[in-house]
């Protein structure tokens, strides 16, 4: 019976080639991921270099004063990522892996993007989770939309239902033999990804693949609840389609304009305008309006003092930096919450869009989502503060810059430990098991008729 | 030889078919109901982006105006922050202007990057793409088309109608011609009111960055542009279907062919072009430029555009980029409409810190050692003179220019396709 089946799945030759191409995207996309991340890892390593050579052509150059050599020398701060990013690259394209920052004012450094063409942008990626949203529930649907309404219209089902006690196992049978078909093929580009990837099998790629296996029960069990009505071929079609439409584009690109409606974030112009204000006007003011309330800040550095009639000194130009970004805090702190507040919303709306739940969950596993970002942003700005608060005393004692070992200064991480729980599977499992229901349900219906 | 008569009748009967299916009427209206809530989603988010710059902007004037007389390269540093507005069609077609730097800090001595994309600030949902009349004309109005349109010569054939009109004395190519033209109609029961509410929206919009009267000519540009592309679409539905044995068939090769070239050639053609014209990373570009800063970023301009010029080349093989192309550079939210609004806050730059320098030359004396100096000093009143920034988009001879190609290539596929029905239709099978 199994093997009549799967002879008759294979002499479609529309189907074929649609299997064929989705294995061959599945590959090129794993080619795309590893593309990705050893660009990422070539980032960090130039990064790395240049720094190391900064410091050395500074320290040659010899500045005289440390606070003239901290003006210019950077320092290297990388978000460590996952090696699951080459399979869900989210918004990391436009992140830069590690970033240099001398420890004036920060505001202006850190938002900094990674270069990349504007129109490949709105093209997108196709990495493997491209793939998996999208491609493989058109192939779900096209392999089962017509399991049953094409045995009706062909004239075959009444002889079929003779000759079984239960017909609905045959189309069980059937469906299942697709499933196993489509689960083969995500496996095997599994498999592939995680050899020519390296990638850990741990916890992330267990709960990675545990949304992928979830995300496909999903579009078959929509598939064999729309085949359970008993519609005809063309309305399950369409119907189908016009759910995968809805699913993966038109509602979370509503989603996308409800969001940024309801949370604009006109703070990014404020702070720009604030932090640009807040240090450049301090260069006309009087000197104790950046260094009274710096020395409030900081009461550690009350002994210092600007030499009085000095129009400059490196005490009060750090003051100045730092009030700058000081001053700038309060929208600073209000966009930050914004794009917290547009995160949850984000995810909220995820729990009702399992294509949108799919997504942000394996972004999230992969650390490429905006909370990645938001983190890797406060760990920037501490970083930031600890090369601050370690210099600022050498710099106001203006120790000798041969005084530090400058060669040990290397490129730091920031790590990103958030566990993510099985709860993220919950949606996604909640799903399948209500489509489940209502298919059983409607062959019960079926039956009794 | 080809008779208009049979041809409009054949057009007719199909337009009156289609509208008689029941669930047609709702498609339409369904369609045209999401394009409504596109339009006026993106013409409202438009007007308060435009609101915010019209608002951030004075800010940035006042606070110019206000600085206090002081040494002219101090307000070289003191610099001045550009917005960059949104063109009046944009809410046409979103295009790029989502991915694209909002914000950019103007000092002297160094060249900012363009900040606050949308994208950087999207929680991710933006890779779903943007709702926008754009998007749902070019991506999912074909498949609407191909519904309409897969069945439309192989169910007559199934059925065997097909042989009922050719012995008659109707020829293939009529046929074809005719029932593109008549699901070519029904398209335009949505582009139609699609483009005259964009009129009306353009009309009555408070962006008045630029005069209506420069905006008719991308307009119409768009609405011939999106009116080929569905004719196209429908002559492809009819034509797959004439070629296909099964009316089951041709639906398959049209989603097939739609599923090939809109989701995954564009993306392909991304991972070649970007592996043709590779393109340098931030940390690479930055250690480049320390010296040349001019020649790097033309460089890094260049290699984009050549990037693009691939993906767009792809247009031959399936007008979607095509139509991509032609609808962003006309509504203003292309590559080269950004390209023009960092050229001109690059010269404001330039400009501010030339005339600052002048200022100096001109009023500070030589003795001066420092720009604390009491005597350093010049009034408040040359801030007030140097003009405020205003950019410029794209003129029309511009857009021309950046969409020719594609313009070109939507044309060939008209001439190709309209070829092939009147010269390549007579071994089409009639049963």
């Amino acid at each position: 019976m199994i093997d009549l089946l799967i002879k008759q799945l294979f002499r479609s030759r529309g189907l074929m080639i649609g299997l064929f191409i989705l294995f061959i995207t599945g590959v090129l996309s794993i080619y795309v991921g590893k593309v990705f991340v050893d660009d990422r890892k070539q980032i960090i390593e130039l990064t790395e270099k240049s720094q190391e050579e900064h410091l050395q052509r500074h320290v040659e150059y010899g500045h005289g004063h440390i606070g003239l050599f901290l003006y210019y020398v950077k320092f290297g701060y990388a978000n460590d990522r996952s090696p699951l990013a080459s399979l869900s690259i989210g918004q990391n394209d436009i992140r830069q892996a590690a970033q240099l920052v001398n420890i004036r004012n920060l505001e202006e450094q850190k938002n900094s993007y990674e270069l990349m063409n504007p129109y490949f942008q709105l093209l997108g990626n196709l990495d493997f989770s491209f793939l998996l949203i999208y491609l493989f529930p058109l192939i779900i649907i096209a392999l089962s939309f017509n399991l049953w309404s094409e045995e009706k219209e062909s004239g075959r089902w009444p002889l079929l239902s003779v000759q079984s006690d239960s017909p609905n196992r045959i189309i069980g049978a059937k469906l299942l033999l697709r499933f196993a078909i489509i689960l083969s093929i995500f496996f095997a580009l599994l498999a592939i990804a995680i050899l020519s990837l390296d990638l850990p099998l741990d916890s992330s790629l267990f709960i990675f693949t545990c949304v992928s296996v979830l995300y496909i029960c999903f579009w078959f069990s929509l598939s064999w609840w729309m085949i359970s009505l008993g519609k005809s071929s063309s309305y399950n079609a369409i119907t189908l389609l016009i759910a995968w439409i809805l699913l993966t584009t038109i509602l979370p690109a509503t989603a996308n304009s409800v969001v940024s409606y309801i949370y604009p974030v006109p703070e990014a112009y404020e702070t720009t305008i604030d932090s640009r204000d807040g240090y450049h006007v301090k260069w006309d003011q009087p000197k104790e309006l950046a260094i009274d309330p710096f020395k409030k800040l900081y009461p550690e550095y009350e002994q210092y003092n600007h030499p009085e009639d000095a129009s400059f000194s490196w005490f009060w130009y750090y003051a100045m930096q730092h009030m700058g970004d000081f001053e700038s805090r309060e929208a600073r702190q209000a966009m930050k919450e914004k794009l917290h507040k547009r995160n949850e919303l984000t995810k909220g709306i995820g729990y009702f869009l399992p294509s949108v739940h799919a997504q942000l969950s394996m972004n999230a596993v992969a650390k490429t989502d905006m909370t990645n970002y938001l983190n890797y942003l406060e760990a920037l700005e501490s970083f930031h503060e600890d090369l601050r608060l370690s210099f600022y005393p050498e710099i106001f004692e203006a120790t000798p810059i041969e005084d530090q070992n400058w060669q040990d200064f290397k490129l730091d991480y920031s790590t990103d430990r958030r566990d993510i729980s099985l709860l993220a599977l919950l949606p996604l499992f909640l799903v399948n098991v209500i489509l489940l229901g209502l298919t059983y349900l409607s062959y019960q219906r079926s039956d009794s008729l | 030889m080809v008779r208009f008569a049979q041809i409009t009748l054949i057009a007719k009967h199909t337009y009156r078919s289609i509208l008689n299916t029941p669930i047609n009427s709702w498609l339409i209206g369904a369609f045209f109901a999401l394009i409504v809530i596109a339009l006026s989603s993106a013409f409202v988010g438009n007007n308060q982006h435009q609101h915010d710059v019209g608002h951030y902007s004075k800010d940035v004037r006042d606070r110019w105006e206000n600085n206090p007389d002081k040494h002219p390269h101090r307000m070289a540093h003191y610099g001045y922050v550009a917005f960059r507005s949104k063109a009046p069609l944009s809410f046409f077609d979103r295009g790029l202007d989502s991915y694209l730097g909002n914000v950019v800090f103007l000092e002297a001595h160094r060249q900012n990057s363009v900040n606050f994309s949308n994208a950087s600030q999207s929680s991710g949902l933006l890779r779903f793409g943007e709702l926008s009349a754009g998007l749902l004309l070019q991506l999912l109005f074909p498949l609407l088309i191909f519904f309409w349109g897969f069945a439309s010569v192989s169910e007559e054939r199934e059925k065997g109608i097909s042989k009922l009109y050719l012995t008659q004395g109707v020829s293939w190519k009529e046929v074809i011609l005719g029932k593109s033209l008549g699901i070519f109609s029904v398209s335009m029961l949505i582009t139609l009111p699609t483009l005259l509410l964009t009129l009306v929206f353009l009309v009555f919009s408070p962006n008045k960055t630029s005069t209506l009267s420069h905006s008719l000519l991308p307009f119409i540009m768009i609405m011939v542009s999106y009116l080929v592309y569905s004719l196209i679409m429908s002559m492809l539905s009819v034509w797959v279907s004439a070629r296909s044995s099964s009316s089951k068939s041709a639906l398959i090769k049209l989603i097939g062919f739609w599923l090939f070239f809109v989701l995954i050639v564009p993306k392909l053609s991304q991972v070649t072009a970007q592996t043709i014209y590779p393109s340098p990373s931030k940390i690479a570009f930055d250690t480049m430029v320390e010296d040349e800063l001019r020649k790097y970023q033309a460089e890094l301009i260049s290699i984009y555009q050549q990037q693009n010029r691939v993906v767009n080349s792809m247009a031959i093989l399936y007008p979607y980029l095509a139509i991509k192309n032609i609808s962003m550079t006309f509504s203003g939210s292309d590559f080269d409409a950004y390209q023009i609004f960092k050229e001109e806050t690059e010269e404001y730059r330039y400009n501010l810190a030339q005339t600052m320098n002048d200022l100096q030359i001109k009023y500070i004396s030589n003795n001066t050692t420092s720009s604390a100096d009491k005597g350093a000093v010049i009034s408040q009143q040359h801030w007030k003179d140097f003009p405020t920034f205003e950019h410029r988009f794209l003129t029309k001879k511009e857009m021309v220019r950046a969409s020719a190609y594609s313009v070109f290539t939507l044309f060939m596929w008209l001439l190709v396709l309209t070829f092939s029905t009147i010269f390549l239709t007579k071994n089409i099978k009639a049963f």
